[in-house]
């Protein structure tokens, strides 16, 4: 049966969050530095953007979220859970097979 | 990002259907990444207004936060996707509370005096179970429709759930908790009368009972009193 494609390009914040988080937990501001650092500042979004995406995934229970304070201030640490690093394998596999079909596409124009 | 711009954030989450746990932890997400965002602009040289400015920016505009937010259904409140739950929800849980409530006395009777129940014998219960019932009498009857009253309101002004839905379902609960009688009949060895819980609802006697009318005004005021108190609460909760 032929697969099909979910909305991939909306799935990558999705994937590089849940990788991120599948390392170590952090916080929000802690996890857009990552992101930052990590695709060499690949991505150009507006930080706050990050939440809604964090919320979504909790509410999915891909992520759980804990509260803890650290030197005074009161932070909201998010870790993935076993669904979400189920999760993670499907996205990364998805993103696998449509990285290979652009880099595919791109060598053939090339070539 | 300022008081007054992340309480009129909140404002369009929660006119949005966002719901309330979400929106009051995306305004403290917001105000803790954005105090992060400052520090580190001035760690880089900025001065504080102009690090005030950076944070703001890299934060993102406000609008574009709200149609992030706005565009996940699953961030939607169960109330704000299915408000008709309200109307009927109060007296579902008066009701199903009251089922508890009585379960557990039947429970405390069964526990206290099983060896008279199966004999069949009539005996005085004892001075303890007496108070127990007494007690789960008087919070079925004035406390409970209090508590429910309270969470739901709370539930209802938190989420923005239009007061049609919500009011309608607490006024159906005021009906139900101040038409019902719970009398209790201990049982009396020397009569020879068993013991007998009667739970009912004299819609018959709303005519000249002046126990309802007082238990129904009492359930009003209290309502419309704690909805006074919930939205100015939450006025200053996001100031």
């Amino acid at each position: 049966m032929a697969k099909t494609n979910p909305p991939f390009m909306s799935g990558v914040p999705e994937l590089l969050i849940l990788r991120l988080l599948g390392r170590q937990e952090m916080y929000g501001y802690e996890l857009v530095r990552a992101v930052r650092v990590i695709s060499n500042d690949a991505f150009d979004l507006a930080e706050g953007v990050v939440y809604p995406v964090l919320h979504g995934l909790e509410k999915k229970k891909f992520l759980k979220a804990k509260r803890k304070s650290i030197a005074g201030r009161n932070r909201v640490y998010y870790t993935v859970t076993v669904k979400g690093k189920k999760r993670m394998s499907e996205l990364s596999g998805e993103w696998e097979r449509v990285k290979g079909g652009i880099d595919s596409a791109l060598g053939e124009q090339h070539g | 990002m300022g008081k007054n711009q992340l309480a009129q954030l909140s404002s369009t989450l929660l006119q949005g259907g966002v719901a309330y746990k979400h929106v009051r932890r995306f305004i403290a997400e917001l105000r803790d990444h954005s105090v992060d965002l400052e520090q580190e602009a001035v760690r880089n040289g900025s001065d504080t207004s102009a690090a005030r400015d950076e944070a703001m920016t890299r934060l993102g505009d406000p609008e574009l936060l709200v149609q992030e937010m706005l565009e996940r259904p699953e961030l939607k409140s169960y109330g704000r996707r299915f408000p008709f739950l309200l109307v009927l929800m109060p007296v579902l849980s008066y009701i199903l509370f009251g089922l508890i409530l009585v379960l557990f006395v039947v429970g405390l009777v069964l526990i206290f005096h099983s060896g008279a129940l199966e004999e069949g014998e009539i005996i005085r219960p004892s001075d303890f179970l007496i108070e127990a019932i007494s007690v789960i009498r008087i919070d079925f009857l004035y406390l409970l429709p209090i508590i429910l009253i309270y969470f739901l309101m709370s539930y209802a002004i938190k989420n923005h759930i239009a007061l049609k839905y919500y009011g309608f379902g607490l006024l159906l609960l005021c009906l139900l908790s101040s038409s019902v009688y719970l009398n209790l009949i201990w049982p009396d060895p020397a009569n020879a009368i068993r013991g007998s819980i009667d739970v009912s609802i004299n819609l018959s006697r709303w005519d000249f009972d002046p126990g309802f009318f007082m238990r129904f005004a009492a359930c009003v005021l209290f309502a419309v009193g704690l909805k006074q108190f919930i939205t100015q609460r939450m006025q200053r909760e996001f100031e």
